[in-house]
């Protein structure tokens, strides 16, 4: 039960109308920017997948790690081969500052912490994976590139799930 | 209150279709003095909805809607008597300074762009409700001219001005410096950089001693993103002035300094400042775990614009989440 705002106008109601109506959906992104956004978020699920077997202790968190970098192997596979059929240059295994920035959060932990931080890293990163393919899919300028995301998007969905399961498993 | 507000982050948390929610609950104003929350759960944790909205975006229409404070700052006549320009108040960081200044009882002047006038006609609302003086004063900061008249104006309509907030900015995300276009560039570079000095230049001969001179820049001036290349430098430039100003300026008794935030959620971030993607885990790499909402800003500028930080001068202060800088 939230107090109705009382200075400068707008009613709990009114704000949550404008919020519904208003917020746009996202502009894919360009082919090349798909592709390394892409390939980062599989190379960040891979290394961190690797961190998981190392530093966890839980058979849950390990089984689901071990499955993201099986799968993660496999989606970044395709994404390459479809980036070269298209004309666009390869990425070199690489992750975004801000996935290295996780990725060094995980490396100093170890035990519940390590899996609460990891299981909440993984519900965050695939969101955001999924946003990115379901954008391109839907509109992105390239055919072959198109046909990837679509093909990764229902795996990327799949492990979202798992995720939001593994995080209501250990807690984080 | 402290329950309900955990109810909102934690609706906010449960994922896209859920985070639909008005700016975390505040408490009352009688309430809003002492006491600790714990600042993980105080406002909305990642994952956001994706969205996007064409530059520069508007905060009435970011889903959860940022916080500036509204209902939740308290001001003391900390600032009585004082005559303040902010740019880019009308959202974010500029919009919180601009409430919590009109709260503490200075007038106000806001610069935007026409296209934020929605949001803008808000805090004019707000500032109004306050008692005080308040100058709309829109225009693109990218034009000299609309700079010195910028300040002639506000000097004009709050009758003098002793606090500059040179706050506006620009920020675009680009993979790389290929994909930069000269115009790009000249438009972060005249926003950030070239409109500050002619701002500063024309308010100089108005600002008698004992006023203050407040810059944003950003924790990008210290620890650059590899997509912000543009943007990252012109925050250190402002890093930069601030303490040449502040050796220069020393003499005649106004002081200069800067704020320097982490990830904040303003409209900045929705309309290009941030990929997609980002924008959906936006503050996850901070370790209190959530980006920083405007109001948290707020008794940076004023602490800095306060008479009684008369001794900090080519300071820069920061709420970087935990981030490490400055």
């Amino acid at each position: 039960m939230l107090k109705t705002i009382s200075r400068g106008g707008m009613g709990l109601a009114a704000i949550i109308c404008a919020a519904h109506a208003a917020a746009q959906t996202p502009i894919p992104p360009s082919p090349n920017d798909f592709v390394v956004a892409a390939c980062q978020s599989d190379q960040y699920e891979i290394e961190a997948g690797k961190d998981a077997e190392v530093q966890s202790n839980d058979m849950r968190v390990r089984t689901f790690a071990q499955q993201m970098i099986q799968d993660h192997t496999r989606t970044i596979e395709i994404l390459r081969q479809a980036a070269m059929s298209s004309g666009l240059p390869v990425p070199e295994p690489s992750v975004s500052s801000d996935q290295a920035r996780l990725l060094s959060s995980l490396q100093s932990l170890r035990g519940a912490e390590f899996d609460r931080t990891y299981a909440r890293q993984q519900v965050l990163a695939h969101e955001q994976a999924v946003t990115v393919a379901d954008s391109f899919a839907a509109a992105g300028s390239d055919a072959n590139l198109r046909n990837a995301a679509a093909s990764a998007l229902p795996i990327i969905q799949e492990h979202l799930k798992m995720a939001q399961q593994l995080r209501t498993d250990v807690g984080g | 209150m402290q329950t309900t507000r955990r109810e909102v982050v934690r609706v906010t948390t449960l994922g896209a279709a859920a985070a639909m929610t008005a700016p975390a609950a505040a408490q009352t104003p009688s309430q809003a003095r002492g006491g600790k929350q714990n600042p993980r759960g105080k406002y909305p944790s990642p994952p956001f909805p994706a969205q996007s909205q064409p530059w520069p975006g508007l905060a009435s229409q970011m889903t959860p809607r940022p916080d500036h404070g509204e209902t939740s700052y308290v001001g003391s006549g900390r600032l009585s008597g004082r005559n303040a320009l902010i740019t880019g108040g009308d959202s974010g960081m500029g919009r919180a300074a601009a409430i919590a200044f009109a709260r503490e009882g200075a007038n106000v002047a806001i610069n935007y762009l026409t296209s934020e006038e929605s949001d803008a006609r808000e805090v004019v609302e707000l500032i109004r409700a306050e008692g005080r003086m308040v100058a709309p004063l829109p225009g693109d900061l990218r034009d000299p001219t609309f700079c010195r008249r910028l300040v002639n104006d506000a000097v004009g309509q709050l009758g003098g001005l002793d606090i500059l907030v040179s706050n506006a900015g620009r920020q675009q995300s680009r993979g790389s410096i290929a994909e930069i276009s000269d115009e790009d560039f000249d438009a972060t570079m005249k926003t950030n950089v070239y409109a500050p000095f002619w701002i500063i230049k024309a308010a100089l001969p108005h600002l008698q001693p004992g006023s203050a001179i407040i810059a944003t820049t950003s924790e990008q001036a210290y620890d650059p993103s590899p997509d912000l290349y543009d943007y990252a430098q012109t925050k250190a430039a402002t890093m930069n002035f601030v303490k040449s100003l502040a050796k220069q300026f020393g003499p005649k008794g106004i002081r200069v300094n800067g704020v320097a935030p982490g990830p904040i959620w303003t409209p900045l971030q929705i309309s290009g400042g941030a990929s997609e993607g980002k924008v959906v885990t936006f503050g996850a790499t901070a370790p209190l775990g959530r980006p920083g909402q405007p109001a948290e800003l707020a008794g940076i500028f004023v602490r800095l614009a306060e008479d009684d930080g008369s001794y900090t001068t080519g300071n820069i202060y920061g709420a970087g989440g935990g981030q490490g800088q400055p």
